[in-house]
């Protein structure tokens, strides 16, 4: 009996060790199954191509990618922020797209080079509790924030991808200087600091944070579950680094055994249907030309952008967690 | 040329622990169908010997072989399961999740296992009991199985390490004439360690008297009580008393009085006298009072006290009939006499 | 969670609970066959590559990444982490030891239902937990709305400690408990013989002798408080995992996480060495107990005073998470949204918890019986790696496993295979301490019984002492399973792509909000494991033997 269950013990995992089908499309995913599970069950629907997707933070997709090198499984890249996806282009791991796909999204979403174009964008905001303050309160840049009258009231999450891509945009347009010292005044002014964009919402919606710095698509989410909340996003109307469109990347690497799918695979996220998705489901941007946003957002032609060459913010990344670091935040 | 070889044969066993040294040259020979009994005081090393031998515990150096085949030696290590040992061990061992039967015939073949299980269950007198679990078995029981389970396989010798210690006395006594009936009726050689003298003597055709790791005397019953090597051996099987004397001329003289001796000893000797060995008789006068007896029935016990102050135990048949304080003379029936140094 | 005071002859406790006689005798004997070593040394190897690789990597720093030792902020991270840890175990001591002596010694009313359910947050994620309490506290929360009260919010340091004295607290509970049914009642009765009052007795008398079961679980507390990750993440504490994960997360570059990690993993070497230290000379008395105990009469202040303890406890680390997390299913179920059970999860932690659970009782057997009978030097440094392993925060684990698979280890990168005998070998101290308790109780001579009827040491293993030991090492194989379906950041890093867990579906949902989501497979997760959960209650009640 004993015997048996160890031989079926071996057994399966020696069936689990060698099951890496190459046929199989290998995703790296900064972005959570939660917002891409459906599309990607989708697109196995569609084109019969079988995806295995491996999940987490973005930096740390890229950063396990960097680990391994020559020997990565994965075929295809797809990261939430630009910043990520420029730290794997950076190491020579991508190969350069198609000028077919490339082209269907404006140029400013996507690498100069060609290495990943941008799919879909998310902008940062302020996520504030209505029953407390009006946008009036609110100032025109991330800048204001730091004044001693948002003492505590401000909520960030310093440790999240999205946040430090923000901070890598501050250095390229602000300079390290003043990054590091609009960081400092944030920890000064004791802003609360949260694991990820998710839980500063919830503690604004919730009632126990005034506001905080996110990504403006968490608001319309717990929107759609709770439509009683209380609280708004609140964009800024300066281009500056708080009001930066940043885009999902997604890049081929140059290692992949499965290009023919690869290419299939970023042909479908560029596609009208996958962009809709992208507007109704997960509340960002569409990048796709024509492509309409959700109704609860200013049009992407009305977000004031300030002048970034989004492939040079891989290149400050880790100065970015210094900074944060150094500031005290993390 | 059909010399047999001996079921047993320790030569020279050493072990140490550390510091402490349990075997020192130890050395045993047991003949086939005899019944040895291991005994000496607690510490002394008779279970180590007994686990060097099973082969639980190789020793540091010497050899052992079993019905002539050399089971240790330099170089030579045969493991446990391969000696045709059987033990018996002093909390029985018993498997717990397994049956009566299932025990006894644990170290059987599959073919004969039915058959020998039930040959030996009637041998130890427990037939009709083998669905039972040892925990539903009388100490007594478990100690017959524990014993069945031993001679199951035939082994070459069985070694029983203080077999007896976990029953209650009226237990004891009968099991230990059980035991050895049934020893006798498998023909078996057996080995049992015990510090009980009184068990050692009664059970086994040869006695070992070990001592600091080492045997110091072997010999029948009879031999190792009536005629021990030292005063040691002597005192550590019975009760005994030790006097200083002188021998000259086949006599031998002490302050309680003289006694004959064996010519070969002359000058300064000590003499032992066991308690049985002493006649009391009562007198008015007599040299030594009665401070205390214990009164067995069958027999009794006296504690004496001498003019001088010493005391001396006497064992006395159920008569004379004696009370605290009073009076007797003594006679001294035998004695043992070793040269003082 | 097994854990024992694996360290050398002394009697163990062990995370089921059992305080334990020496054995008979210390036998030397024999060497143990080769093999039996093999398996031993082969289980923990696949963590000792990867940590002395991290060791090495870390030498091998820039001194940039080395700066992050000598940062004021991480002997300050140092510090807000020792603190917590140092409340959750002074708290989770008094509340298991309180739930242990009133239902094992007590006749508080229900005794039999809250021996079940005292211990229950144990299959509970701690940061399902943290979760449940944000969503309970706060002005907006359950609370606020159904009393109308003004409820702060529970974070923080507060939040923290609470979240973390809950999930681990039946720790103690359980290994008291199971100490207190071996414990000799003689002596407690003595003593009120004597005229000393219920108290006295219990804090002269019984405490002592829960010694060795109470330092064993306050051990398994700090060192779990220590490495958590999730609901210090969620309470928004900084701390040392935290920091580690932050520097994992934000940065490209790995080895500012991988300085940190070897930092945490010396905070727990000195965890351990200290507990080693203070547990002395402490006597085991281990007699067994001739009749049970005689329950306390309890007067009604008391009775309402236990009653109110109990089930404050209940509430606060079963009710209330449940009623949460069956809210939130419900209101996300209500406007639409997909509250459906991910099979694929389910599977994926069914076979995941049971294969690492039946992996870790295997390579428990070799190194108990290596420890119990075989003992010396070598077996001891065996035992005492299961357990560091064991005390070692996931996160730093996974980490080292993950640089070190994809190097050497070519297609075991990102297996199963790989999952499964990290999971077994993380989470081994919980089986060997189990199995030890057992087999601490198998009588050596049993073993020599089976040796001298002619059967090898693989064979006397296979029909005598693994049947005897099955108990305990039942227990320990639940007790993996039970932890490992809670497992998160090794699962997170070292799972192969695709492979889902229902801890990973919880915590991903809750990420992004999704809160219908993560509550339905919160609630599957905790379904599935209240059922070995079960057993386990069970196993620690009748002593085998």
């Amino acid at each position: 009996m004993r015997r048996f269950g160890l031989i079926a013990l071996i057994v399966a995992l020696a069936v689990s060790a060698c099951s890496t089908d190459s046929d199989t499309l290998t995703v790296y995913s900064g972005r959570s199954e939660e917002l891409i599970g459906p599309l990607i069950q989708q697109f196995e629907e569609e084109s019969g191509i079988d995806v295995a997707v491996r999940y987490g933070g973005s930096t740390e997709i890229a950063a396990t990618l960097l680990e391994e090198g020559d020997r990565s499984p994965a075929d295809v890249v797809f990261t939430q922020d630009p910043a990520s996806i420029g730290a794997v282009a950076l190491e020579g791991m991508l190969d350069r797209l198609p000028d077919d796909l490339l082209s269907r999204v404006p140029e400013r979403f996507s690498d100069t080079d060609g290495l990943w174009v941008g799919v879909s964008g998310r902008v940062r905001t302020i996520v504030y509790d209505t029953t407390l303050l009006t946008p009036a309160d609110l100032p025109a840049t991330e800048d204001g924030l730091i004044g001693s009258e948002w003492q505590g009231l401000v909520g960030i999450a310093p440790a999240n991808g999205s946040f430090l891509a923000f901070v890598a945009a501050k250095i390229l347009l602000d300079g390290e200087v003043a990054t590091l010292a609009w960081l400092e005044g944030m920890a000064a002014n004791g802003s609360p600091a949260y694991s990820n964009n998710s839980s500063i919402v919830s503690a604004v919606a919730d009632g126990q944070l005034d506001s905080g710095l996110v990504n403006h698509y968490y608001l319309l989410r717990r929107l759609k579950e709770q439509p009683q909340t209380s609280a708004a996003n609140y964009f800024f109307p300066e281009p500056t680094a708080g009001s930066l469109v940043m885009p999902a990347g997604v890049g081929i690497l140059r290692t992949t055994d499965n290009r023919e799918a690869a290419e299939t695979f970023v042909a479908f996220l560029l596609s009208e249907r996958s962009q809709q998705y992208f507007a109704s489901e997960t509340f960002e941007y569409p990048l796709l030309p024509g492509v309409p946003a959700n109704n609860g957002l200013p049009p992407i032609g009305d977000v004031p952008t300030p002048e970034v060459d989004l492939s040079e913010l891989a290149t400050v990344l880790d100065l970015a967690t210094d900074l944060v670091t150094q500031a005290g935040l993390l | 040329m059909t010399e047999t070889r001996p079921a047993i044969e320790c030569r020279g066993l050493f072990q140490t622990y550390g510091d402490t040294v349990a075997l020192d040259d130890f050395s045993l020979v047991v003949d086939k169908g005899e019944v040895v009994s291991l005994v000496g005081p607690s510490g002394c090393g008779k279970t180590t010997a007994l686990r060097a031998i099973a082969g639980f515990e190789p020793p540091d150096a010497g050899s052992v072989s079993i019905g002539g085949r050399t089971v240790f030696s330099e170089g030579v290590d045969v493991a446990p399961e391969k000696r045709r040992v059987g033990m018996v061990f002093q909390d029985y061992a018993l498997f717990p999740h397994m049956t009566v039967a299932d025990n006894v015939g644990y170290g059987v073949t599959e073919e004969d296992r039915v058959e020998r299980v039930a040959e030996v269950l009637d041998l130890v007198g427990l037939t009709g009991m083998d669905h039972r679990l040892p925990s539903e078995l009388s100490g007594g029981e478990q100690q017959r199985v524990a014993l069945a389970r031993a001679l199951a396989p035939r082994p070459e010798v069985v070694l029983l390490d203080e077999p007896f210690s976990n029953l209650d006395a009226p237990h004891r006594d009968r099991m230990r004439r059980d035991v050895r009936r049934i020893l006798r009726d498998a023909g078996a050689t057996a080995v049992f360690v015990t510090h009980d003298q009184s068990e050692a003597l009664a059970i086994a055709d040869t006695v070992a008297v070990m001592r600091d790791g080492h045997v110091v005397q072997v010999g029948s019953p009879l031999d190792v009580y009536q005629r021990p090597t030292d005063p040691w051996v002597a005192s550590f099987l019975g009760e005994s008393l030790a006097v200083e004397g002188i021998a000259e001329d086949g006599v031998v003289k002490t302050d309680l009085g003289s006694f004959p001796v064996d010519g070969s000893v002359e000058g300064a000797v000590r003499v032992i006298i066991r308690p049985e060995w002493i006649i009391a008789t009562p007198a008015a006068n007599g040299e030594a009072t009665v401070i205390d007896l214990e009164y067995y029935g069958h027999d009794q016990m006296l504690l004496l006290e001498l003019a001088d102050g010493r005391r001396v135990q006497a064992r006395v048949g159920r008569r004379p009939v004696l009370d605290r304080g009073d009076r007797v003379d003594l006679e001294f029936q035998e004695a043992v006499v070793f040269p003082r140094d | 969670m097994t854990v024992q005071a694996p360290w050398g002859p002394e009697p163990a406790v062990n995370v089921v609970g059992v305080t334990e006689a020496p054995p008979p005798q210390s036998r030397t004997g024999r060497k143990a066959p080769w093999w039996m070593w093999a398996g031993g040394v082969l289980i923990v190897l696949p963590l000792i590559f990867p940590l002395v690789f991290l060791f090495f990597r870390v030498l091998g720093a820039s001194d940039a990444a080395l700066d992050i030792l000598f940062d004021l902020r991480t002997a300050e991270l140092a510090l807000r982490s020792t603190v917590l840890t140092a409340l959750v175990t002074a708290t989770a001591v008094v509340v298991g030891v309180a739930g242990a002596w009133v239902v094992s010694s007590t006749e508080v009313p229900g005794r039999k239902a809250w021996g079940v359910l005292v211990p229950l947050p144990l299959v509970i994620p701690s940061y399902v937990l943290a979760l449940s309490f944000l969503a309970a506290s706060g002005p907006r929360g359950t609370l606020a709305t159904v009393t109308g009260w003004d409820v702060p919010v529970l974070d923080g340091l507060p939040g923290a400690w609470l979240a973390l004295t809950l999930s681990t607290f039946p720790f103690v509970y359980l290994m008291v408990l199971a100490a207190l049914r071996r414990l000799d009642p003689a002596l407690e009765d003595a003593a009120r013989g004597l005229g000393a009052s219920r108290w006295h007795s219990f804090w002269t008398i019984t405490l002592p002798q829960l010694r060795p079961a109470i330092g064993a679980g306050a051990l398994l507390t700090a060192l779990y408080t220590l490495s958590d990750f999730g609901a210090v993440s969620l309470m928004r504490y900084a701390a040392f995992t935290t920091a580690i994960y932050a520097q994992y997360a934000g940065r490209i570059d790995r080895t500012p996480a991988a300085v940190l990690s070897v930092l945490l993993i010396l905070i727990a070497l000195v965890i351990i060495w200290a507990e080693q230290r203070t547990r002395g000379r402490a006597a085991y008395h281990t007699s067994r107990p001739a009749r049970r105990r005689s329950r306390q009469r309890l007067s009604t202040g008391e009775r309402i005073a236990a009653l109110g303890f109990l089930t404050s406890v209940v509430t606060l680390g079963v009710v209330i998470p449940v009623v949460v997390l069956a809210t939130w299913a419900w209101r996300g179920a209500r406007v639409g949204e997909t509250v459906t059970i991910d099979w694929g999860a389910v599977g994926g932690s069914l076979i995941g918890s049971s294969l690492a659970a039946v992996l870790a009782m295997a390579a428990a057997i070799p190194i108990v019986v290596l420890t119990v009978r075989y003992r010396g030097r070598a077996a001891g440094w065996l035992e005492r790696t299961v357990f560091v392993t064991f005390s070692l925060p996931h996160i730093t684990v996974a980490l080292a496993v993950v640089f070190f698979a994809v190097r050497y280890l070519g297609p075991l990168y990102q297996s199963l295979t790989l999952l499964v005998v990290v999971y077994a070998s993380i989470f081994l101290a919980q089986a060997t301490g189990a199995t030890r308790a057992s087999m601490l109780q198998v009588n050596p001579s049993v073993e020599e019984a089976s040796r001298s009827l002619g059967k090898g040491p693989l064979q006397t293993l296979r029909s005598v002492t693994v049947p005897l030991i099955r108990p305990g090492l039942l227990a320990g194989g639940a007790l993996v399973f039970l932890t490992t379906m809670k497992e998160l950041p090794a699962t997170l890093l070292l799972r192969p792509t695709g492979f889902d867990t229902l801890a990973v579906r919880i915590w991903s949902a809750a990420n992004e909000l999704f809160y219908a989501r993560a509550a339905a497979s919160a609630l599957v997760l905790l379904g599935l494991s209240a059922i070995p959960l079960y057993f386990l209650v069970l196993s620690t009640k009748e002593s085998p033997g």
